[in-house]
């Protein structure tokens, strides 16, 4: 059976080496390289290319973007959709409502990408226009101002997750056996109690799995991005790491210092992850 | 007094979701038959509705974009990635649910962890190592790509619905003596079959919607188009906009597909 189980794994595990291991590996060698495909520079220069990195401060800002960018469309997504779902949990047709709040999901990144530039856009759009009723300063600058280019994408990511959070935790709440409710009820306890002994317990594990996958997500967010800030937005301030990376390979050809950051970004995002997980399975051990 | 107050909350706040949700996908929509005109103008678009519909922007896109020549392709495209991921990803799936618990979530993970390298970091070496001319096509990059990325997350959606069947009906038939196969195909997958379909059909709509890999590459999908109508002299919104609906439709129909299987409704724990 053990021998058989591999067997099975196996051909999907070397496509998935093969697609991402390769690459990786090739992002390893020429990070260990001075390679710049306009000045036809290729040399090798071991480290230089990391040192370089944690002095630069465009690099680090993209990195800090990007994790902020990414915890927060994250959580408050998923916060987002715990309300719809305890919403469609109270009523008791909410299963019909339920798969309507998937419709964000289908649309796809760059489409959203457009239809939210026309939205946001100072002249065309109504956001600026509902900016201005209530009286904020500049209402036509979203997409070139920092914190609201970012605040936007969050609530963009939202309208597009929320959704299947939403649905994903309603199917949770809905398989919590009554009995459990009723038990507490029974027993005296009131809705606080019937929160600590029955909903946290039933929703931890799944709230928590949808937020990993979702960070993980997050992090390579570029299409969007991208698209509505016109690569990077005021000043970098949307720089994400996707969007610094392939400039750099793309507008720079500085390949072998794009693809440190490559290496170094994975391992900053594998070491965020993990440390993550963990903290989660030891406070579920411990209660 | 408290039971009604509570019922419109909850009814306002469902309400309020939904608006949330569709209000985005109708403007979209909207947008997609309003004159290019209205997009010159300052007013809102809204006041624009008095000049009327017009289906100019989808003739537009068709002959503009060669949008059916981009349709068959990301067509076929999604099809075959698809197929191949499912045929290699499903039976895994369930060799992986069928591990030790602490083997199957480390094994989980390590596929899912693939996705945490940024689809850049991946996509760029590939395009530095196979993108010369007479080399490798690029929509065979791409394919290899999309089969890569895409079946990790096949197989982390589809653990959970294998571990849901119970163990012993797969004993019962190994002591009845079927193979390893005939289990899969002819015990497990008529159990699972609906939901899988699901995880199947949210993968095909994963790679119909993308679109950084295909303007990488430069695959003529039905997406790629898009960042091309932002040209010098601004953004042709009535064709952006009617492309954007071109690509919904079908996505709409794989999402129907999703919800009739009843994907996610089950555990999700692996």
């Amino acid at each position: 059976m053990k021998q058989a189980s591999v067997l099975t794994i196996m051909p999907s595990a070397l496509v998935v080496l093969a697609v991402v291991l390769g690459p990786f590996l090739v992002l390893a060698w020429q990070s260990t390289r001075d390679l710049n495909y306009f000045e036809q520079r290729n040399s090798f220069v071991g480290t230089d290319n990391y040192v370089r990195l944690a002095q630069d401060e465009a690099f680090l800002s993209s990195v800090a973007v990007t994790v902020k960018y990414a915890v927060a469309a994250s959580i408050i997504p998923v916060i987002v959709g715990l309300s719809a779902s305890v919403a469609l949990y109270s009523a008791p047709w909410g299963g019909r409502i339920a798969p309507l709040l998937l419709a964000p999901f289908l649309v796809a990144p760059i489409v959203v990408a457009m239809v939210f530039a026309l939205l946001l856009d100072g002249q065309l759009g109504l956001a600026p226009r509902f900016l201005a009723a209530l009286g904020v300063s500049d209402p036509e600058n979203i997409v070139g101002h920092g914190r609201r280019v970012f605040w936007s994408l969050v609530a963009i990511d939202t309208w597009q997750w929320y959704g299947v959070f939403a649905y994903v935790f309603y199917a949770r709440m809905k398989r919590v056996p009554l009995l459990f409710q009723e038990m507490v009820v029974v027993s005296g306890g009131g809705a606080l109690r019937k929160l600590r002994d029955v909903w946290i317990p039933a929703m931890l594990p799944v709230v928590a799995a949808v937020t990993v996958f979702k960070v993980i997500w997050s992090l390579g967010d570029a299409e969007r991005i991208d698209a509505l800030t016109a690569g990077g937005g005021p000043h970098g301030a949307m720089r994400v790491f996707s969007i610094w990376m392939e400039r750099q390979y793309f507008r720079y050809a500085d390949f072998g210092y794009g693809a440190a950051a490559g290496i170094l970004f994975y391992f900053i995002a594998l070491v965020g992850i993990g440390v993550f997980i963990l903290l989660l399975r030891t406070r579920r051990e411990l209660s | 007094m408290k039971a009604i107050l509570r019922k419109y909350v909850v009814r306002i706040g469902l309400a309020t979701f939904v608006f949330f949700s569709l209000a985005p996908i109708m403007y979209l929509i909207l947008l997609a038959f309003l004159p290019q005109s209205s997009f010159i103008s300052n007013e809102s678009v809204f006041v624009e509705l008095r000049n009327g519909l017009t289906l100019k922007n989808f003739s537009a896109a068709v002959t503009h974009t060669q949008f059916a020549k981009r349709a068959m392709i990301s067509v076929q495209m999604t099809v075959l990635v698809v197929a191949i991921i499912a045929v290699l990803g499903l039976p895994a799936a369930h060799a992986v649910a069928r591990l030790p618990k602490i083997v199957r979530e480390r094994v989980a993970f390590s596929f899912l962890s693939v996705r945490m390298l940024p689809g850049v970091a991946i996509c760029l070496p590939v395009f530095w190592l196979f993108n010369r001319p007479g080399l490798v096509p690029g929509w065979l990059s791409l394919g290899f790509l999309h089969l890569g990325f895409n079946l990790p997350v096949l197989i982390w959606l589809s653990v959970p619905i294998f571990r849901s069947v119970p163990v012993q009906l797969e004993e019962a038939a190994l002591v009845d003596g079927l193979s390893r196969w005939r289990i899969l195909v002819c015990v497990v997958l008529p159990l699972v079959s609906r939901r899988l379909l699901g995880v199947v059909l949210i993968i095909a709509l994963l790679i119909w919607n993308e679109s950084l890999f295909s303007t990488i590459f430069r695959v003529d999908t039905v997406t790629e188009v898009i960042p091309s109508l932002i040209t010098h002299r601004g953004v042709q919104w009535g064709l952006v906009m009617a492309v954007g609906t071109m690509v919904v439709i079908p996505a709409l129909a794989l999402l129907c597909g999703v919800i009739y299987c009843r994907w996610g409704l089950e555990e999700w724990e692996h």
